[in-house]
């Protein structure tokens, strides 16, 4: 299909204000009468809280408030907990983590607001410090919370493991253990709450789910959601780290906004957002996979512990997915999935690109290297031989879908990368290669479980002189969403890409669309502001007929002018058409709505239609192993992408690229310090991530078959680039080194050390 | 708190003889992250950066002098000569941090920081170079290696101002390798570093100089393996014993940023495979 | 107790006053260069880069007082004074999410600077050694490379 604006690669809505520094970022924001907000938090990972000393933090100048848990009273609710009543604002007895709070204060400066956090003291009897999701699971472990240290839960049953483990030749039986990631975008969270004369509020920030801050703090405030106006500054970066913790500094900012009657701004520094915001999830991965000789998988069977940390957050929806990303773009007649939860001392797990599937694919993808290498075929045969196609019933109980792109991706990276080449030798003795491939099927949208939250609107409004507006429930969080709506608004509506602007994301503005994760933005609200821009088109159409004496069926507007179809005359320009649908009261906004099909899904035995659509994707990773540092260099990333077809081609491009370099600084460099449930690493100076010096080259290929539901056939694109980095370049570095690797991230220390393992 | 910024050395020297506690401050990129994690609370500063700028020059020995102030930028852009005679120090100059933090970072901050981890430290250190610390009462010069204490201890005396640095000429042809380790190519700690010199004539070992950072409470000069070294011929078992004996040299600890042991290891490679090097 | 600071800001002449021991980075953000962003306030991102006296520096790890008498340029100079390196990031697609983009501009157009004095071709290398100090977490860097590249070749053709 040829279209005008999608596939092109016009510039960025955004990208002049950004280069040029005029963007105005939520602590970029003037604001007279403003406060600053800082919090202070608990000095130790479990504890008892006795009670909170704040004297001397009120008795600094410029101070104007002070609050601990009792000072919330009946007036607010103490809880902030994303899934489950679990996480209080302000502690009360129990200390379960060193990011629970003690007491917020409100301030004249950052700098006061800081120094009186520092002078709270508290009075605590320590608690023994649960320092593992197994420690937790253990008997006898301390409880964090009533129900026990198990959060949560979930399951695949889908055949017979164990009948199969006892009749298959083949069984590969590992344990995988992955570290956590911090999102480091470069903006740490910011929000400023500002209260309404009338008991409304206005609350702005860094954030990629609008209409989940509004809900949490119309929990807390005890507020109608009405009343309550939450819009997306603009945002420095989320990478999911932005999808549930702005909750927790929007609730505190606006509980000190409501008791000063001024607007508070809570802009954390590096150290808090990396101490105290959401993480990867750590995770312990337990896999056993049987096959035949010929190398057919015929069971599947995994343990995944996610280590949670204090406080659920939204780690069962991150868990979901990685219990349904546990078997990949495999068949398997038998799989077995259990992914636990656990309440632990340790950071906070939360939403991060890829949502669990990168820990479970890191696992998946070595075993099938493994597996290779035992029946003797490479690491493209053995997957070919089982990835699934067309009409086959998956291991999570759907039928594969009839486009299936699984194996496509496969074949094109054994064409386009040298992974089934001969290695060429270096010159230097102490530089080890390798090569090494890994596939994965992505879930494009929300799990089935989720399902609630799918729908997505948006706002269409054409102006008499011509101009579009166009607002999502999506979120610009520097991916380029909204380039994308606009793009999709330009195409609809037949006017230049120029004409459209597209406004922050604001809750007062769009029904409540979910939040911006999943890779489900170009998909959902792209089709929602396809949805409103063919209504609006519709009724410009109609009005146009009326004028003209044409039928409406016989015009079309394109080019920016109402064109008669089969000639292609122009009869109006897009303005003067405007300006007419106004004059004849044509309502000139139009809402549009998108929602996928109802999921059949049975949580009892994970089975059933998981999502709604898949993104496959292959990577294929080449690198260079130091024997003498045990440094990883990733040389060269090949990137092999099923992405229906490309809204903005440099966008999607630009997301691949910064998925790679993401993923393979989880893989080989980036790792929480964890003491006794402190990070000993919050900064940036010891929390590593990589520079310009540290980048592959990256070759990206994509494979463009339109999706029939998507918005001229697009599917979503920010996740996949990440979640197959980390197993490729694992598969690379086994390659490299001929020994197993079991453990990410592969850190210098840790390829030292595997070197020397004999 | 009080900010002074003296304009020339002798206002320099009375004010820091008349505020002996006050933390004298060049380029601000180690004092401000001390400032942030609390390192640094409630202090005074002589700032140093309102002084005239000062050239290097090298004496008629062909000693290289270096004036305190000067950055680690522009050691790293390194004029020929510098690059030529010595490479140590241009090579730790420009693993210093960034460009951003080049620009700032002096090399009085940088030996005076007394951390074992500074790279322009390491790289000077096989050169025996001196500092000079002057105060009111005069000048005085040391060698580095009793200059450096402990770990962000120096001999400094609380009125002294480390004026310069000075480097003797290294011999002719001799062989220099500087190696560090991290977990990312640039903007990185040093988790172990090492700077050579080494001279082979007619196949003996005629001098050699050799530093490990990072490894040890200061910036290391590792003797014992250059008293094995001195004199001998390089083989492929010499190699072996060199790198074991400063496997057991080095003292490292374990920290947030690696294991002592990871450390050992690495010292160890990079001096055999240096060795090897200069060996052909 | 404040201190006066004479600076010139962006070719314009300016008295700050400031406390005593001020950060540059805040001093430049209370006077309105919000184009100098705080990524992680320890010298370890480039998000607050400016340039002073010509030369790059991280504006969160230097006092104001230090700066008497400087030059200091900002993104906002650059975005006025160097179009076509702008042009060029955003028609490369290096702008994401845009926090790290003030301070990519500011070292870039200094790199820029340099080499059309020495009027040679910028290679790969040369943009990487003179850009390892800003972070960027969005693009990979990929972009960032190819834009200064093009912008340095541009450059290279009209001198």
């Amino acid at each position: 299909m040829k279209f005008d604006v999608v596939g092109t690669s016009p510039v960025r809505l955004d990208a002049y204000d950004k280069a040029t520094g005029k963007s105005r970022y939520t602590d970029d924001e003037p604001l007279p009468g403003v406060l600053y907000g800082a919090i202070a938090f608990s000095p130790v990972s479990h504890g008892l809280l006795k009670s909170v000393d704040v004297s001397k933090a009120k008795a600094l100048p410029g101070v104007v408030k002070v609050m601990v848990a009792a000072d919330l009273g009946d007036k607010y609710a103490n809880n902030i907990g994303a899934v489950r009543a679990d996480q209080p604002l302000l502690a009360y007895d129990h200390l379960r983590w060193r990011g629970d709070r003690l007491a917020i204060i409100a301030a004249e400066s950052p700098e006061i607001a800081r120094k009186a956090a520092s002078l709270v003291t508290a009075e605590i009897e320590e608690l023994p410090v649960i320092h593992t999701s197994e420690e937790a699971l253990a008997e006898g472990a301390p409880k964090l919370h009533e129900m026990g240290n198990l959060a949560d839960s979930m399951c695949i049953r889908h055949g017979d493991v164990e009948k199969a483990f006892s009749e298959s030749p083949i069984i590969l039986d590992n344990r995988y253990v992955v570290g956590y990631q911090d999102h480091a975008y470069l903006e740490p969270n910011s929000v400023v709450a500002i209260p309404g004369a009338d008991g409304s509020l206005l609350l702005r920030g860094s954030m990629q789910a609008p209409f989940y801050v509004q809900g949490a703090l119309a929990k807390v405030l005890k507020k109608p959601m009405s009343k309550i106006r939450v819009q997306q500054a603009t945002t420095g970066g989320g990478f999911g780290g932005k999808e549930d913790y702005p909750n927790e500094p929007s609730a505190v900012a606006s509980v000190l906004a409501f008791e000063t009657g001024r607007p508070v701004k809570v802009i954390y520094n590096r150290e808090e957002d990396l101490a105290y915001s959401t993480k990867r999830h750590s995770m312990i991965i337990e896999h056993k996979l049987a096959a035949k000789e010929d190398g057919t998988i015929t069971a599947i069977k995994v343990k995944a512990i996610c280590d949670a940390g204090a406080y659920l957050g939204i780690s069962s929806i991150v868990a979901e997915r990685a219990n349904a990303s546990a078997t990949g773009p495999y068949r398997s007649p038998n799989v077995q999935v259990d992914t636990l939860v656990v309440y632990t001392n340790n950071a906070f797990g939360g939403a991060f690109r890829g949502f669990g599937a990168p820990q479970v694919t890191f696992a998946l993808e070595r075993q099938m290297d493994l597996l290779a290498e035992k029946v003797g075929v490479d690491p493209v045969e053995i997957r070919r031989r089982n990835t699934f196609s067309a009409g086959e019933i998956s291991p999570l109980g759907d039928v594969v879908e009839a486009d299936v792109n699984a194996m496509r991706v496969l074949e094109l990276a054994a064409k386009k990368t040298p992974i089934l080449k001969e290695l060429k030798k270096g010159k230097e003795a102490h530089i080890k290669r390798g090569i090494g491939l890994a596939a994965v099927r992505y879930g494009v949208g929300l799990h089935a479980g989720g399902q609630r939250l799918e729908g997505s609107g948006a706002l269409v409004q054409v102006n008499i002189d011509g101009s579009v507006r166009v607002n999502i429930g999506g979120a610009e969080l520097g991916q380029g969403a909204f380039t994308a709506m606009a793009i999709i608004a330009a195409e609809t509506l037949g006017v230049s890409y120029g004409r459209i602007y597209v406004g922050e994301a604001d809750t007062m503005l769009v029904p409540d669309s979910g939040p911006t994760v999943a890779s489900r933005t170009t998909v959902m609200s792209g089709n929602a502001v396809k949805d409103g821009c063919l209504i609006m088109k519709e009724r410009l159409l109609k009005c146009a007929a009326a004028d003209t004496g044409r039928k409406a069926g016989e015009l079309d507007i394109k080019g920016d002018a109402l064109i008669d179809k089969k000639s292609g005359e122009i009869i109006m320009d897009f303005a003067t058409l405007a300006n007419k649908a106004y004059c004849a009261k044509v309502n000139l906004v139009a809402n549009g709505w998108y929602a996928p099909d109802r999921k059949i899904w049975n949580k009892e035995v994970g089975q059933g239609q998981s999502y709604t659509t898949y993104a496959h994707a292959v990577m294929v990773a080449e690198v260079a192993v130091d024997t003498i540092t045990g440094q990883v260099h990733v040389e060269k990333m090949h990137a092999i992408h099923d992405v229906g077809q490309a809204i903005h081609h440099k966008g999607i491009e630009a997301q691949i690229e910064g998925g790679v370099v993401q993923g393979m600084g989880w893989a080989i460099m980036e790792e929480l310090v964890i003491k006794d449930g402190k990070m000993l690493n919050p900064n940036f100076t010891d929390y590593i991530i990589p520079t310009i010096q540290d980048i592959p080259e990256i070759k990206i290929t994509l494979l463009e078959r339109p999706y029939k539901n998507g918005p001229y056939g697009a599917k979503g694109i920010g996740e996949p680039s990440l979640i197959p980095v980390a197993a490729a370049i694992g598969n690379a570095v086994a390659n490299a080194l001929k020994k197993p690797v079991m453990e990410l991230p592969m850190n210098p220390e840790r390829i030292k050390l595997n070197l020397l393992n004999k | 708190m009080a900010f002074l910024r003296p304009q020339s050395r002798e206002e320099l020297l009375n004010a820091i003889h008349e505020h002996p506690g006050y933390i004298m401050v060049a380029g601000a990129t180690d004092v401000w992250p001390k400032i942030r994690r609390g390192a640094i609370k409630d202090a005074d500063f002589i700032d140093l950066t309102a002084m005239p700028r000062l050239e290097p020059y090298c004496d008629a020995q062909g000693a290289l002098h270096l004036p305190g102030s000067i950055t680690a930028g522009r050691i790293a852009a390194g004029g020929d000569k510098m690059c030529k005679k010595w490479p140590l120090l241009v090579e730790g100059a420009r693993h210093v941090g960034s460009p951003q933090i080049r620009n700032r970072a002096t090399i009085a901050g940088n030996i005076c920081t007394a951390s074992p981890c500074a790279d322009m430290t390491t790289g000077l250190t096989p050169y025996n170079p001196e500092v000079k610390l002057s105060s009111l009462a005069g000048s005085r010069q040391l060698p580095l290696r009793e200059f450096l204490t402990g770990p962000g201890r120096t001999a400094r005396a609380a009125d002294e101002w480390l004026e310069e640095v000075i480097l003797p000429l290294p011999p002719e042809g001799v062989f220099s390798k500087f190696c560090k380790t991290g977990r990312r190519n640039a903007l990185i700690i040093a988790v172990a570093s090492m700077a050579l010199n080494i001279l082979i004539k007619k196949g003996k070992i005629e001098h050699i100089a050799l530093a490990f950072g990072s490894v040890a409470p200061t910036v290391l000069r590792a003797q014992k393996v250059e008293e094995f070294l001195l004199g001998k011929e390089l083989s492929a078992a010499i190699i072996e014993e060199a790198a074991a004996i400063a496997y057991n040299e080095v003292k490292p600890i374990n920290d947030q940023r690696a294991t002592a042991e990871y450390r050992r290891q690495v010292c160890r490679d990079f001096l055999a495979a240096a060795l090897e090097e200069a060996a052909q | 107790m404040k201190v006066d600071v004479h600076v010139t800001v962006n070719g314009r002449p300016t008295i700050w006053q400031v406390e005593d021991g001020e950060r540059l980075l805040d001093t430049l953000r209370k006077n309105g260069h919000t184009e100098v962003k705080e990524g992680c306030g320890g010298g370890e991102c480039g998000a607050c880069t400016v340039a002073l006296n010509g030369e790059i520096i991280c504006s969160c790890c230097a006092f104001t007082q230090q700066v008497e008498g400087a030059d200091i340029v900002t993104a906002a100079w650059v975005a006025e004074h160097n179009p076509a390196l702008i042009d060029s990031l955003v028609n490369h697609n290096a702008v994401q999410c845009g926090f790290c983009t003030p301070g990519v501009v500011v070292a870039a157009d200094n790199l820029l600077k340099k080499c059309t004095c020495n009027r040679h071709k910028l290679g790969t290398k040369e943009i990487k050694d003179n850009m390892e100090g800003n972070i960027c977490r969005c693009t990979g860097y990929i972009k960032i490379i190819e834009a200064i590249a093009a912008a340095a070749e541009e450059e290279r053709h009209e001198v």
